[in-house]
């Protein structure tokens, strides 16, 4: 493996040979760049044309000073991101609604979740609780 | 220049010469800094940046800090007690920089609890710091100073690359723009972006290693270069800005595809920071 022959026309130039330190790590990063590109070709191929398939679940809820925290994970499924989520939570009685409230998020990236919390006056044990994910816009 | 003065003996020129170093490092750091001081991110992770996390960058800067001061530095250094030295004063001047500066834009008042003024602080300290020591080289006199060049190892080469790549990340990882830039690409974008940074490094690597320089002779094929500098110097880039991405919580929740595409956004300017900092430095 010899990379460098000596020369006279450079004479700044240091020569030597590469150790062999310097071709497995080269050789090892080759690897891994080839591999993420190859990853990165495979979902290109596969499903770059997807939605978002947003969703929101209901975690735990827990009392707080004033009133009760409703924790809550919004989960994308789909292959694309989805920006400004907002995220409603209604207390129903009946049809009667009895406390609504919003929270947006700034982005549910694809095939991932985000977490947050709603905040009762009401203890919400007592009533029908909805949450959902009202909508996204395009990142 | 007070180190002028130096036929008078070593003991007047040295403290003269060693003000100058201070304030060459005072430069550097709001030089290389004010960037980040005046980025509402990063006045945010002051206080948001999840504490562990900081605590790690805040330690894992003390041998960065060495290892840039024993290629750079305040003064010569010649072992590493010197280094040790030049990176604690570094750290400091980077630490009261920040203070300063935040102060001056009221980001830091009296009211605000011990542990947001902390946080803030030490956050910006880390690119301080770098730039103090930073500063030395690129505020120095460069030219009048050749013994100054050393024989770089491989080990050091990568080590400079990593050093680029860092600051060029520090820059960008807080802002917003780096997620939302990989949420709008699709795969095919990416898959660019990643030709295109290897590209361009190998441009800078290539550039580098003919500068009258040390590392390889011109009959060289372009593909060792390629695959003994270019290529681990990208992989680095792609480590550095994931860390990076990690430490300012973008991918929390976050999937594999998601944090690849992150990572390849920052790691654009992460490379062309890493293949720079082996022509600059």
């Amino acid at each position: 493996m010899t990379d460098s022959k000596p020369t006279d026309k450079r004479a700044h130039t240091v020569l030597r040979k590469a150790h062999w330190i310097e071709w497995t790590t080269g050789l090892i990063c080759a690897l891994l760049v080839t591999a993420m590109i190859l990853l990165i070709a495979y979902h290109a191929v596969t499903g770059s044309d997807g939605k978002p398939d947003i969703a929101a679940i209901v975690l735990r809820q827990e009392s707080a000073s004033g009133g009760y925290q409703v924790f809550f994970e919004v989960e994308n499924k789909g292959m694309r991101t989805a920006a400004a989520v907002p995220v409603i939570a209604r207390l129903m009685e009946g049809e009667k609604v009895v406390e609504i409230h919003e929270v947006t998020f700034d982005y549910v990236p694809a095939q991932s979740s985000a977490t947050g919390a709603f905040l009762f006056k009401a203890n919400p044990s007592g009533y029908r609780l909805e949450i959902r994910a009202a909508g996204y816009i395009d990142p | 220049m007070g180190g002028i003065k130096a036929s008078e003996g070593d003991e007047t020129a040295a403290s003269p010469r060693f003000l100058v170093g201070i304030g060459r490092g005072i430069g550097g750091a709001m030089l290389f800094a004010l960037p980040m001081q005046m980025t509402m991110e990063m006045w945010e992770f002051g206080f948001l940046i999840d504490r562990w996390r900081l605590l790690l960058l805040l330690l894992l800067v003390i041998p960065l800090l060495v290892g840039i001061s024993h290629r750079l530095g305040f003064e010569k250094t010649f072992c590493w007690k010197d280094d040790m030295r030049d990176a604690t004063i570094a750290y400091g001047i980077g630490i009261v920089t920040s203070a300063m500066t935040l102060t001056l834009f009221k980001l830091l008042t009296a009211d605000m609890p011990i542990d947001e003024m902390a946080g803030k602080i030490a956050l910006q300290a880390v690119p301080a710091s770098i730039g103090a020591l930073l500063g030395r080289s690129q505020l120095g006199s460069g030219k009048d100073d050749p013994e100054e060049e050393r024989p770089a190892s491989y080990g050091s080469e990568l080590f400079l690359m990593a050093v680029g790549a860092l600051f060029l990340n520090l820059n960008m990882a807080p802002t917003e723009e780096m997620i939302l830039i990989s949420y709008k690409m699709t795969p095919w974008h990416a898959l660019a972006t990643i030709c295109l940074s290897i590209a361009l490094m190998h441009g800078f690597v290539y550039a580098v290693s003919f500068k009258g320089g040390h590392e390889l002779s011109s009959d060289t094929p372009w593909w060792h270069a390629l695959i003994r500098f270019t290529l681990p110097g990208y992989v680095i880039a792609l480590v550095i800005s994931l860390y990076c991405l990690w430490t300012f919580g973008r991918l929390d929740g976050g999937a594999l595809m998601p944090a690849i595409e992150a990572m390849i956004v920052l790691a654009f300017p992460g490379a062309i920071g890493a293949a720079a900092a082996r022509l600059i430095l």
